[in-house]
């Protein structure tokens, strides 16, 4: 297993302040209708880290997710973003910002090519022919499978592939956190096995990522800290290596009897 | 308006159709009178279409043209009675009724608009070109109007029987939407798929809403035939059928909405016929604006105005006392326990190569809690919706209670005795609590389409009685003292009980739980757990899909597994708990390493199942 | 044989004016699932916008009377562009009062204030440029040309040849360009589309801009062959509505298809028996709505319980 994730790449001249975390959630409540998705979720990430949030189904990982890169309104609470104040801003701005998500079940363009695709992640960069040609051979330096298909519609490639593609079009946004929405959800046990081997290749390379899972054992095994959420609430956090060993995570998923 | 008031109200309006032709000789006037009580004839049908089945027509001056024809043809051509001719009007206005109701069970929404513009235009083009049969715009002239002992009609006999045919339409119409046939419209409006799931027909409903609001329509073409002697294709056009919609949706879609709406957009219509270019402009913003400012329509604005003004007005009615526990239908002859209730063989469906369910089988046993699981996109609500006939299976076979019902419509699954809530609620929201419990009795309201339309004192006692029972239903599950609130002023975890009482109330012998506890907390979980139980108790059959593993541990006496759309266990809670395959597919691999090793080759043989897939919803 | 050829060369003229509009409810439709129903007022608007334009470059009055002189090359072209601003910023106007407001509302109220809309245009048409249908001269004159004996007005020509420039035109925009990929997006995924950095409202007001444009173009180019009438609106929007349905209301080259079709239906039927023609197309609406209702090369959508 990789242990280089804890050494920071830092670009020449770039100062890492260590005392604000790249990502703060502060008391985010979001609700649709009358249902209370979210009841107050503080968490935080910090540059280079990759931290997990796991728990069932309906518990409110998506819904976070979608909060945070500005695709829900927030009802109460904060989202700051290098300690800037973004829970207001437009999901179209939180982009060039820095916060790249791959969603919930993937929704790649399924008719525009896997090229066209991975273009699009880019979009908001007004980058150069040879910026953006640079960007794509990187991606499919880690994606190899992308290259072969690049012409292919998205649509038509199989579940394991459009979650490749799905994360290699958030990275062309050339992202400061990465927003990875449950990327083992229906897929396989041997591509969820690759897709993890993937996210080990991003940490590291050093993306810090930020993880939402319902496969919680793959998810902790990787993440340097995580989260249990149970119905809109953080329940527990800690290490990835002490909650995996916690019986209460597993208490979460099949009962506690 | 309720009962007294209402009759009050009828009274009123009978002593003023009576007595105004006497007041005034003024043949504009009369005219004026006469055509509100058209346009509100009219209107009201249309609306029972448009406000409470929700299917939006910009045709009807199609239908308008049929009732005006049939009386022309019919009297000027083949001189038949006028009155014969009347009749065979309406008649006729059924049948194409139905005919464009036909698209209307195809398509939804814009392309049904679109299509009723289509049926429009094609019947103002008929009568414009067939000109050996509608003799286009030169018109029929010679149409025979109404006679009492060989006297024609007179501009006063005109008003009053345009206002008693007004009047007769207001009483049954208000009468039918009182009762079942109205919750069922608006059911059709608000969740097809749930009006589907309590025994309701959407088709049958659908016909039915059309049928009536082309009667009506058809009935108010021969009136203006017959009253002017004459008809041509001048008035049939678009903008007519605008004008009937936009009565309907300016007058709001309470039973006196068309009232209001025929009362002023008529005046209107009179008052600004001199300026004709102003005139349309108006039906122009007004359909604009009024939605903006009223989007209940005039009556409903004046409704919330009066609730505000006078907030007496908004003090509910008490409700009776009703003695006795609710039990189901077949209490006491209820089979034993362990019987087979519902066999399914090999059920497989594929959209395009995504395989939401692989050859399942599964069996479901009487007086158990049987609990469906998975991970996300295991395919659990797929198989659900295939229990209750929602989607068709591609392959295998569904026997319930011996009988197979693999090919049945919802509404016929439902009425063999399934019944189903929704993992999203699927509530009718602007109908009260009770109601919404109504709805789901729907079927054991033995009032038949003519009892209900001529207000007779069966279907009165019928809805007595079913108010009385879903009275019961609703103290079972501790929502009385929120009978008569709106369904969606519920706070969310009473909104799901709610959906549970309408289920009980097709008395189901086997009740479909999709999530029951989604969105619930702790507290509101340990009360579902609770009623669950007294449900079974009651002798019906639970099959639920659930994620809270504490709920479902807690209440099932059998746990099936699906994981990629396949059965990959079975058994009693503890087993299923432990099942290493079970914990694999909740989990992820224990270790990713030993997994490497092959301890699960098997499972990685699956198919890639992309049974989450985002886009194609 | 003469006779049909004619027929198809005038249909697929009239098609072209269809496919147009029918490729405007479109773009619409797959970017918000709504359209403008009033689309048919917005060609009427197209048509005479396009005739005072031409009047001011011919330095006139608005609604004076039109001449064969005043019409030419140039200025046909100068008023086409006047005609789709206008009619472009008419689109962002409709799209901000009628059609935002009433999205996602229960009942289909966006379909009412479209009517709405429309109806009021039309009355201020009505008011400007008076009842009566207009002759708009056309630029290239009215000598019928002989094609393999057939005889077809140079308008018609003209037409064909500017309806289907316009759609290869959009065709490669979509299919090729930064700002194309980003209106597909949208119209698969508003979320991912908007994970990608693309500002969603701004696509979608330009989707109504682009349809109002070609309903404006629509009227411009079938004046001159049928006049310029304040009631024309409402069967040409239909009937390009209905080309949509035929073609598949989600797919932008179904649309397109559909238009041509439906053009030569009704010119074709119309060579038989003149009366049938409007009828027909709606006998073909009803056939493919109960034998394929997501159109020919539409996509059939999921509905999710």
């Amino acid at each position: 297993m990789p242990t280089a994730a804890r050494c920071r790449r830092s670009m020449p001249g770039e100062v890492i302040v260590a005392e604000t975390p790249l990502l703060q959630v502060e008391g985010l409540e979001v609700r649709y209708g009358a249902i209370e998705a979210l009841k107050g979720v503080s968490l935080e990430v910090r540059q280079g880290e990759v931290v997990t949030i796991i728990g069932g189904n309906g518990a409110g990982k998506s819904t976070l997710m979608k909060t945070i890169s500005g695709l829900e309104p927030a009802a109460a609470g904060r989202v700051l973003f290098e300690g800037r104040d973004i829970t207001r801003l437009p999901g179209h701005l939180r982009v060039p910002l820095g916060i790249a998500q791959s969603p919930e079940g993937r929704q790649v363009f399924p008719d525009q090519t896997i090229r066209d695709n991975l273009l699009l992640g880019a979009y908001h960069r007004n980058a150069g022919a040879a910026e953006l040609e640079a960007d794509l051979k990187l991606q499919f330096e880690t994606f190899p499978r992308l290259q072969e298909r690049q012409r292919q519609m998205a649509g038509t490639i199989s579940g394991g592939e459009q979650q490749m593609l799905a994360i290699a079009r958030a990275l062309m946004s050339r992202p400061k956190l990465l927003l990875l929405d449950e990327p083992s959800l229906g897929l396989a046990p041997l591509v969820v096995r690759k897709i993890f081997g993937v996210i080990r290749d991003l940490k590291a390379r050093g993306v810090t990522i930020l993880l939402v899972e319902q496969m919680a054992n793959q998810a902790l095994a990787v993440a340097e800290r995580g989260y249990v959420i149970e119905t809109g609430r953080i329940t527990l956090q800690g290490r990835g290596a002490d909650l995996r060993r916690d019986p209460k995570v597993r208490a979460a998923y099949l009962g506690e009897h | 308006m309720k009962g007294r008031a209402h009759l009050v109200g009828v009274i009123a309006v009978a002593a003023a159709i009576a007595l105004v032709p006497f007041v005034t000789s003024n043949a504009f006037y009369l005219k004026v009178l006469f055509l509100i009580g058209v346009n509100y004839l009219a209107a009201s049908g249309l609306n029972v279409l448009v406000g409470h089945t929700g299917q939006k027509s910009l045709g009807h001056a199609g239908l308008f043209a049929v009732g005006a024809y049939t009386v022309a043809l019919l009297t000027a051509r083949a001189g038949w009675n006028p009155w014969l001719a009347f009749v065979a009007a309406g008649v006729m206005a059924a049948a194409f009724g139905v005919l464009i109701a036909l698209p209307a069970l195809r398509v939804k929404g814009p392309a049904l608009a679109m299509v009723t513009i289509g049926f429009g235009i094609v019947v103002e083009k008929i009568v414009s070109e067939w000109q050996d049969v509608f003799a286009g715009q030169q018109g029929i002239y010679g149409v025979v109007p109404l006679a009492i002992g060989g006297v024609r009609f007179g501009p006063r006999e005109w008003v009053w029987f345009t206002g008693a045919l007004a009047l007769a339409a207001h009483l049954m119409i208000r009468a039918l939407l009182k009762g079942k046939y109205g919750r069922a419209f608006m059911a059709v409006n608000t969740a097809e798929v749930a009006a589907e799931s309590v025994g309701i027909s959407v088709y049958r409903f659908k016909v039915l809403a059309f049928v009536i609001s082309a009667v009506t329509c058809g009935l108010a073409g021969a009136l203006i035939a017959q009253q002017n002697q004459y008809i041509s294709s001048e008035f049939i056009t678009f903008g007519l059928s605008i004008f009937f919609l936009l009565i309907v949706l300016f007058g709001g879609s309470s039973v006196y909405g068309p009232l209001l709406g025929a009362i002023v957009l008529t005046l209107m219509d009179a008052f600004l016929a001199r300026w004709p270019h102003i005139q349309h402009f108006t039906y122009g913003a007004l359909l604009l604006f009024a939605l903006y400012v009223m989007p209940e329509g005039l009556s409903g604005a004046i409704r919330s105005a009066a609730r505000r003004l006078f907030p007496s007005l908004t003090r509910l009615p008490p409700l009776p006392a009703v003695a006795g526990e609710w039990r189901l239908s077949s209490a006491g002859e209820a089979p034993p326990a362990e019987r087979l209730l519902l066999e399914a063989r090999d059920l497989y469906k594929a959209y395009g190569g995504v395989v939401p369910i692989n050859k399942v089988d599964l069996e479901i046993r009487t007086g158990h809690i049987h609990s469906l699981i998975g991970p996300n996109g295991a395919g659990k609500t797929t198989l659900l919706n295939m229990l209750s006939g929602i989607v068709p299976a591609d392959r295998g076979s569904i026997r319930f209670g011996g009988k197979d019902i693999g090919r049945l419509a919802p509404n016929e699954i439902s009425r063999l005795g399934v019944g189903r809530t929704f993992q999203n609620l699927k509530l009718f929201n602007a109908m009260s609590v009770l109601d919404n419990v109504k709805v789901g009795l729907h079927t054991r309201i033995d009032a038949g389409l003519w009892t209900c339309l001529w207000g007779l004192p069966a279907s009165a006692r019928q809805e007595r009685k079913a108010g009385d029972e879903a009275l019961r239903i609703l103290a079972f599950l501790d929502l009385s003292e929120h009978a008569l609130e709106r369904a969606d002023s519920l706070p969310y975890g009473l909104q799901r009980r709610l959906e549970l009482a309408r289920a009980l109330a097709t008395h189901p012998r086997l009740l479909l739980l999709d999530e029951p506890a989604a969105g619930l907390n702790p507290h509101e979980t340990g009360d579902l757990i609770e009623v669950i139980s007294r449900i079974r108790d009651l002798g019906v059959t639970v099959l639920l899909i659930e994620h809270h593993m504490d709920l479902v541990m807690a209440i099932s006496d059998h746990v099936i597994v699906l994981d990629y759309g396949e059965k990959i266990a079975e058994g009693s809670p503890a087993n299923v708990q432990t099942n290493p395959r079970v914990i694999a597919a909740y989990l992820g691999q224990e270790d990713d390493e030993d997994a490497e090793a092959g301890g699960d080759a098997d499972r990685g043989a699956l198919p890639a199942v992309d049974a989450g897939g985002g886009h194609r919803g | 044989m003469v006779a049909i050829l004619q027929a198809v060369l005038s249909g697929l003229a009239l098609g072209g004016v269809y496919a147009l509009v029918a490729l405007g409810f479109n773009i619409t439709h797959s970017t918000t699932k709504t359209f403008n129903f009033g689309q048919g007022e917005f060609l009427v608007a197209g048509a005479f916008v396009a005739v005072s334009g031409l009047l001011l470059l011919a330095g006139k009055g608005i609604t004076d009377p039109l001449n064969p002189d005043d019409v030419t090359l140039l200025r046909y072209a100068g008023s086409m562009v006047i005609s789709m601003v206008v009619l472009g910023l008419l689109g962002v106007l409709l799209y901000y009062t009628a059609v935002r407001p009433f999205v996602g509302q229960a009942g289909l109220a966006w379909v009412m204030s479209t009517i709405g809309f429309g109806i009021i245009i039309q009355n201020v048409a009505l008011a400007v440029w008076g009842p009566s249908a207009v002759v708009m001269p056309s630029p290239l004159g009215n000598d019928v040309i002989r094609v393999f004996g057939a005889g077809i007005l140079p308008q018609e020509i003209m037409v064909l040849v500017a309806s289907i420039a316009v759609m290869l035109c959009i065709d490669v925009v979509m299919r090729k360009t930064k700002i194309g990929k980003a209106v597909r997006a949208v119209a698969q995924s508003m979320d991912a589309a908007t994970l990608m950095g693309i500002n969603v409202s701004a696509i979608v007001v330009l989707a109504f801009v682009v349809s109002s444009s070609l309903a404006g173009l629509a009227g411009l180019l079938i004046a001159p062959i049928t006049t310029a009438s304040v009631y024309m609106g409402l069967t040409l929007a239909l009937k390009a509505f209905s080309a949509a349905i035929v073609g598949g209301l989600n797919n932008p080259r179904g649309c397109m298809l559909g238009g041509f079709l439906l053009g030569l239906l009704e010119a074709l039927v119309g060579l038989w028996h003149a009366e049938l023609r409007e009828i027909s197309i709606f006998m073909l609406i009803i056939l493919v709505l109960a034998l394929k209702p997501e159109g020919l090369l539409g996509q059939r959508q999921v509905e999710k319980v």
